[in-house]
């Protein structure tokens, strides 16, 4: 059942079928969590948390901050499910609307708080890296893990106009009208935004981009 | 210097390395690379860059259990304090600490900055392709070639706030000389037109990175020369997206003597910008300030992803579209309008509705016969809210399309030849049982003083009484309905028209007794009792005693005439019983 609602529209085996029951299935709790239903809105976040989270995980930078996020993002969610427009395919826009606001809300915390993403994409790393990794010399990394550091450092060095469209669209697989829509710019300034954002990516990655694809 | 990927490679290139294209076009692409040189080179960064970001992109989140997750959303909206979903602390959260976290960010930004100035950071023989090697810095906006290091293992630690994170050789940095080398460089290799969508991009992955503030600095200099015109208009351009509000005014100002790339620029500012074009777009037709936003709106619109249209809604004065549409009444215009229509969201239509220019453009849409049915219909929604003359046609045309809300929307069009033009669809036949039905009540709700002209006027009247009695509803004749019908005894030249009207009336006072404005209504029917038609002056005698009206008086050739020629029903024969015994026959 819970694949079948599978917002990304990637269930095994990918039958139409499936991704329009699955849509169907969105796009009526939805209904239902308008009319106030709790229940229909558990599942909704069910769902979406997941990409929300990582939306946010990707923007601030740090566990606790996107999950708090994520949270406060359903919150908002739910007081505002009265000026949500479904429109003719509820579940997509349904995703679309909560990635709003989730950006916005990254958005609002990084200004009040002044703090580059990159600084807190640090914090990130040497979380995940434990502290067994704090102790250890970079070189005793493994490879593997030094080459997703990189990776997640130059996305997090990215300036925020230019990683928010980069997240949407290269890590969460959003079209350029949806990345348009949730940043609020247009379609073809969101296309002008990736450009820059590939071309800065690929200055930062540099070296690890001539080693040979595995 | 390498060769860049062919020009009609690059934009499924960029979709690879985005992970959204599609088997086919891979295969398509890596087809063209066996016998492509330089778009192989490119497909295996692309690919590199791709499977990186795919391990990027399963990063693990470090996740509270499920129901906690929940408990801690419904606790929000509940609005009890949740206890965080992951430490530190709750009381981190609150604004205490925000405070506390903002002062401390803002005491080590300001350190920093104490301790980083010194000579400035422009390079004075750097280039925008050979950056300067030893540059370090902190990491800043779009940072080029480099490794990364976080060295703050090497540096004392920060009293307050994060570690500092520093990339090589980044970013690099340009003085004019050198930013003007590279803009000529890239305008002559891409052919770059300025006044064409779509061309931006390519300018920008010709030239590298604008983030540095000088080189800002130096594109809005360059914007405001008007010595190259070539160099303008790609500065005009590149100020564009990301511009902020000094930005905007600059190129705004630029408007009237750059023109077209000018407009382009403010639309690629987002939708501060495109209110401004639009604004501008507005204004006198001979300026040309206008001509050129204009002409940029209209193009703009025939392109999907730079739809002015998308840009404009609610947050620029609605009226603009139809002035813009009556400034230059093409057809360009009008499929502008007509998009416009297609995207217009319902507040923005309203507010749009209501204006006479929109009127007077809509008029002329609508005259060409191709707005759409949605767009209709929302306009037809629209009308009913705010009577717009030029919205008949369309209103009209819901009707005859069976559309609920169009009988409300033809309501408040009376005034504006709406009661004409509905006793013309009831006589053409075409609109079904139903939306005649409401489509008349509707009208008799809202004006039957103004309905019963136009039926007047188009010799009507017998079609009026007919509707209008069909139109009974279950509660009866309205007291519209019934001023109607005894309009229509009073004044109808045709005897049976009259008759009729006055029956109806019987009928309708006699089953449903009395009315709150029976009184209004004996005042029209008393003189109709002295009519010299004999079947006139009988049915006006039974409608006035089928709406308490005494009979007493009813003189002997009446009843008589009741007697012999009215119509045979229930009521009939009861009315005609007591005005017999009123008048003592």
């Amino acid at each position: 059942m819970t694949k079948l609602l599978c917002p990304e529209g990637n269930t095994p085996g990918a039958a139409g079928d499936a991704r329009r029951s699955g849509a169907e299935a969105i796009a009526a709790r939805i209904e239902r969590a308008r009319s106030g239903d709790r229940a229909a809105f558990s599942d909704l976040i069910r769902i979406h948390r997941p990409r929300v989270q990582r939306v946010a995980l990707r923007l601030v930078g740090n566990h606790e901050d996107a999950e708090d996020i994520a949270q406060e993002s359903f919150v908002r969610a739910w007081r505002s499910l009265g000026s949500f427009t479904p429109g003719a395919q509820p579940a997509a826009a349904f995703a679309s609307w909560m990635l709003g606001i989730t950006v916005h809300l990254c958005r609002d915390l990084q200004r009040a708080r002044g703090r580059r993403p990159e600084e807190a994409a640090a914090t990130l790393l040497d979380g995940e890296a434990g502290v067994q990794g704090r102790e250890r010399a970079p070189s005793a990394l493994s490879a593997e893990a030094e080459t997703r550091r990189r990776v997640e450092l130059a996305i997090a060095a990215l300036p925020d106009r230019l990683r928010v469209p980069f997240v949407l669209r290269a890590l969460e697989g959003q079209s350029y009208d949806e990345v348009a829509r949730i940043t609020g710019v247009r379609a073809a300034t969101a296309r002008t935004q990736m450009v820059q954002a590939r071309r800065a990516l690929r200055r930062m990655l540099g070296p690890l981009l001539e080693e040979d694809t595995p | 210097m390498s060769r860049r990927p062919c020009k009609e490679w690059r934009e499924p290139l960029r979709a690879w390395s985005d992970g959204h294209a599609s088997l086919d076009s891979r295969e398509a692409l890596e087809t063209h690379a066996a016998s492509c040189p330089a778009c192989a080179a490119e497909l295996r960064v692309v690919r590199r860059l791709r499977s990186l970001l795919d391990g990027a992109a399963e990063a693990e989140l470090t996740r509270a259990g499920e129901d906690t997750f929940l408990e801690g959303v419904f606790a929000r909206i509940d609005g009890e304090p949740s206890a965080p979903v992951a430490p530190p602390s709750a009381s981190e959260r609150g604004p205490a600490r925000l405070a506390l976290v903002t002062l401390v960010t803002a005491a080590a930004a300001a350190l920093l900055l104490w301790l980083r100035a010194g000579p400035s950071r422009i390079g004075p023989t750097s280039s925008l392709t050979e950056p300067p090697a030893e540059t370090r810095t902190a990491v800043a906006s779009a940072p080029a070639d480099s490794t990364m290091s976080r060295d703050s293992r090497d540096e004392p630690a920060q009293s307050a706030g994060p570690r500092e994170l520093v990339l090589e050789d980044v970013p690099r940095t340009l003085d004019a000389q050198s930013f003007d080398r590279a803009l000529r460089g890239a305008l002559a290799r891409s052919a770059f037109d300025p006044s064409a969508p779509g061309q931006l991009e390519e300018l920008l992955t010709e030239l590298g990175d604008l983030e540095p503030a000088e080189v800002k600095l130096h594109v809005r200099r360059l914007a405001r020369d008007p010595r190259e015109p070539g160099l303008r208009a790609a500065a005009l351009r590149l100020l564009g997206p990301g511009a902020d509000a000094r930005d905007r005014a600059l190129i705004d100002e630029q408007l009237e003597d750059a023109g077209a790339p000018a407009a382009w620029a403010l639309l690629d500012v987002g939708e501060r910008g495109a209110a401004a074009l639009w604004r501008a777009a507005s204004g006198d037709p001979d300026h040309d300030r206008t001509a050129a936003a204009l002409g940029v709106l209209l193009t703009a619109s025939r392109h999907a992803d730079d739809d002015p249209i998308l840009l404009a809604p609610r947050r620029t004065d609605a009226a603009l579209v139809a002035r813009v549409a009556i400034a230059r009444p093409g057809r360009t215009a009008s499929d502008l309008l007509a998009r416009f229509l297609d995207r217009g969201e319902t507040p923005w239509l309203d507010a749009w509705a209501a204006h006479p220019d929109a009127a007077e453009a809509l008029r002329a849409r609508a005259e060409r016969g191709a707005t759409r049915r949605d767009a209709g219909h929302r306009l037809v929604q629209a009308a009913s809210r705010h009577a717009a003359p030029a919205l008949l046609p369309l209103v009209m045309d819901g009707l005859r399309a069976d559309q609920g809300d169009a009988p409300a929307a033809l309501a408040r069009l009376l005034p504006y030849g709406g009661a004409r033009a509905l006793l013309g669809a009831l006589e053409s036949g075409r609109l079904s049982s139903d939306i005649e039905e409401r489509a008349w009540n509707a009208a008799l709700e809202s004006d039957e003083r103004r309905l019963f002209d136009a039926a007047v006027a188009h010799r009507a009247l017998r079609r009026a009484v007919n509707v209008t009695a069909r139109a009974t509803s279950d509660a009866g004749l309205s007291a519209p309905a019934q001023r109607m019908l005894a309009w229509i005894a009073a004044s109808s030249a045709d005897e049976g028209t009259r008759v009729d009207a006055l029956l109806h009336l019987a009928l309708q006072g006699g089953e449903r007794g009395e009315s709150a404005a029976a009184e209004d209504l004996l005042e029209i029917l008393e003189p109709l009792r002295d009519d010299r038609a004999p079947r006139i002056a009988a049915a006006a005698w039974m409608a006035w005693g089928a709406w308490g009206g005494s009979l007493l008086e009813a003189p002997r050739e009446i009843v008589d005439a009741l007697h012999r020629g009215g119509p045979p029903t229930a009521l009939h024969a009861r009315v005609v019983r007591a005005v017999r015994r009123a008048s003592g026959s």
